[in-house]
């Protein structure tokens, strides 16, 4: 079983703003009075991923599956475990993440920054939105007239009123509150977001208007985006390339189109079989995936899928696939990829 | 729709909040049947009040809330009268016996609405000991059997288990198998899948639908997903900062949506395996603070055809465009108004 990533990384490529290589994350399960270490959960178990320049790169699996994981360890929001993040930064240039000293990892952090799930326990109850988005700006030696106008110009950028900066987050809904921290995230000129389920949470005339927002942002300002999410018609509408994740693993990394339309991975299949669509005429018996998904402090072996998966075969509980390219930028991690054919979204239409 | 397949008819219910900010009229007006045996969505973002219908037609509306006038009429059965709800005392036995054994009800997050120091087991014993004379083997025999039926594995090891101690998926089955215990010939479902993920949320959809073909209970199913209303309902009311603003077969809906803000919403979001392109049609503004509830049409500010005058000033009545389908909307029916 080979735990080395078959991503091509020989050459640096000028396209690839991000570069992570056998990323793991393990939490240890502590136990008794000694709180001696029991096990770990492996959240993130050797992930491999590549994010170009000005892309919208999608992260999807289910609850658990060590997406979120995955986007704070790329930012070193908490410490990966092992493996290697490689970042382009405009100022330093090729770096990995997971080695840079603390006042490199400020530098690294004025270039980018986090967009959070709720939009209520992510702001400070008790601060302006002045104090709140111009934070990361007095970090960083900006003050006074200089810092309120720039609060200003990042409310007018995300489309709320500037005369909003003397109020507090309560006076705002679902939404505003999201503009609000998309605001605080852009205020250093970020070259990457992280954007951890940003549009989760909002109700569903919401969701439309900040997918736009975001999709303006990233014209205007250059940014790249990960862009971690549950939503699989809202990662297919926003995301250029997709990663599929279960159980801390990556299992399948594609363009969007091909990744939908011709799924390689069973998970996969089974992810686009079970959304439910916005239309009585195509309800129809599905194949609805059965059993639960694996703990991932006591992951069964081999493939960890394949207690669930239809096209189990004995090899599947023994041997660990690899994360394999099997067509240009199509990766898969399933041994039996080629010979199976798969229904991608447009089956179920 | 004929007399004897109505289960449950609200007409023109209203239930107010009196907060010391104001009055929010959660639910104003709302007009909707449930069929016997059929699935009803009530689908609407969040503050719409489609949660505080489903509390009114079970009378658990919390305080400050209170129904301040409309009907909820219940017909038991074929041979029984109907029972007029809201004439009923909230903690009052009639009331008591309703729910439960005639409408049962699942929540959103069955870790909260399970006692997290009782077992599954004595907390699903204990709905049929509290409506029916029977034992405690007897009890346990019969929720043996429901848990089985609601594809909970192991059974016997999982009657002595916590609610922590069991997955999502198998925490909304327990609280599914509860709300059955009784055969309740309504289930109110609200948001039962929304903190689940998508593969459990197909297993437990599926569930009900099966469980709805065998026992053939009514299903009030509350939603703000789109997908899934169009995956379960037969009926569909769309709700708006608490009027309902459509309300139709659920292929009109989809098909043949009339009101300005359904329209929107479809319009809206992300179709998947369609090639999008570009930006989507948003809704623009916010839903209206309910403190502050903008004068006539409570979606005139957001909506493309408003015409001043006569949206922003007056309430438009459900008109009917069709059959059962209604729309409160001025761009219908004014001539016969």
């Amino acid at each position: 079983m080979s735990q080395t990533s078959n991503v091509k990384r020989e050459t640096p490529d000028p396209d690839i703003l991000l570069r992570v290589s056998g990323l793991k994350k393990h939490f240890p399960i502590q136990k008794g009075f000694m709180r001696r270490t029991a096990g770990y959960v492996r959240a993130v178990d050797g992930v491999d991923f590549y994010i170009k320049h000005g892309e919208t790169f999608g992260l999807v699996g289910e609850s658990g599956c060590g997406k979120t994981t995955t986007g704070r360890c790329v930012l070193r929001a908490i410490e990966p475990t092992a493996g290697q993040v490689l970042f382009r930064d405009q100022q330093m240039g090729q770096v990995d993440v997971t080695q840079l000293s603390e006042a490199q990892l400020r530098t690294f952090r004025c270039h980018t920054a986090m967009i959070f799930q709720d939009p209520y326990s992510s702001l400070n109850p008790r601060m302006t939105l002045l104090d709140i988005i111009g934070e990361p700006l007095l970090n960083n030696g900006v003050h006074g007239s200089e810092r309120r106008e720039r609060v200003e110009q990042l409310l007018k950028l995300v489309g709320l009123r500037p005369e909003y900066s003397v109020r507090y987050p309560h006076a705002f809904s679902g939404g505003q509150r999201q503009r609000i921290g998309i605001a605080r995230a852009l205020a250093l000129n970020p070259q990457f977001v992280v954007c951890d389920e940003p549009v989760s949470a909002l109700d569903v005339s919401i969701q439309a208007q900040t997918l736009n927002l975001l999709q303006d942002l990233q014209d205007e300002l250059g940014l790249t985006y990960l862009f971690v999410a549950h939503q699989l018609n809202v990662v297919e509408h926003i995301c250029d390339r997709v990663a599929v994740m279960y159980v801390g693993k990556l299992v399948e990394m594609a363009g969007t189109e091909a990744l939908f339309q011709t799924p390689l991975h069973p998970y996969t299949e089974a992810l686009m079989g079970a959304v439910p669509r916005p239309d009585p005429r195509l309800r129809r018996e599905r194949q609805v995936l059965e059993g639960e998904v694996a703990n991932p402090a006591n992951p069964p072996s081999g493939c960890y899928f394949h207690p669930r998966c239809p096209y189990a075969v004995p090899r599947c509980s023994a041997e660990e696939p690899t994360l394999r390219e099997l067509r240009p930028e199509h990766y898969v991690k399933c041994h039996r990829a080629e010979e199976l054919t798969l229904r991608g979204i447009s089956a179920y239409a | 729709m004929a007399q004897q397949d109505q289960l449950i008819e609200v007409r023109d219910l209203k239930t107010y909040f009196y907060l010391r900010e104001g009055t929010v009229k959660a639910v104003d007006g709302a007009n909707f049947s449930i069929r016997r045996g059929k699935t009803t969505g009530v689908v609407g973002e969040s503050g719409c009040g489609k949660s505080v219908t489903a509390q009114s037609i079970m009378q658990i509306v919390p305080k400050p809330g209170r129904i301040v006038a409309g009907e909820i009429t219940l017909w038991p059965g074929a041979d029984a009268a109907p029972v007029k709800i809201t004439d009923l005392q909230p903690d009052s036995d009639a009331m008591r016996a309703i729910r439960g054994s005639t409408i049962g009800m699942i929540f959103q997050e069955p870790m909260s609405s399970f006692s997290p120091v009782h077992t599954i087991g004595d907390q699903l014993s204990e709905t049929i000991l509290l409506h029916q004379p029977v034992s405690r083997d007897a009890a346990k025999g019969m929720v043996l059997e429901m848990m089985r039926h609601v594809g909970i594995a192991n059974p016997e090891r999982n009657f002595a288990a916590y609610p922590h101690q069991l997955s999502g998926g198998m925490r909304q089955r327990a609280m599914i198998a509860m709300a059955l215990m009784l055969r309740p010939s309504l289930l109110i479902a609200d948001e039962p899948t929304t903190a689940l993920d998508v593969t459990t949320e197909a297993q437990i959809l599926r569930l009900m639908r099966g469980l709805q073909n065998e026992l053939g209970m009514a299903i009030m199913f509350i939603t703000h997903d789109l997908g899934v209303i169009a995956e379960m309902a037969d009926d569909v009311v769309v709700m708006y900062l608490g009027r309902v603003v459509e309300y139709a077969d659920v292929d009109a809906i989809f098909h043949n949506p009339k009101h300005p803000y359904l329209r929107a919403l479809l319009r809206s979001i992300p179709r998947i395996g369609v090639k999008s392109g570009g930006r989507l049609a948003a809704i623009e503004g916010m839903v209206p603070n309910p403190l502050d509830m903008p004068p006539g049409c409570p979606f005139h500010p957001r909506c493309a055809d408003f015409m001043p005058g006569l949206c922003d000033v007056e309430i438009p009545h459900d008109t009917s465009v069709g059959g059962q389908h209604t729309v409160a909307c001025h761009l219908y029916g004014r001539e016969a108004a």
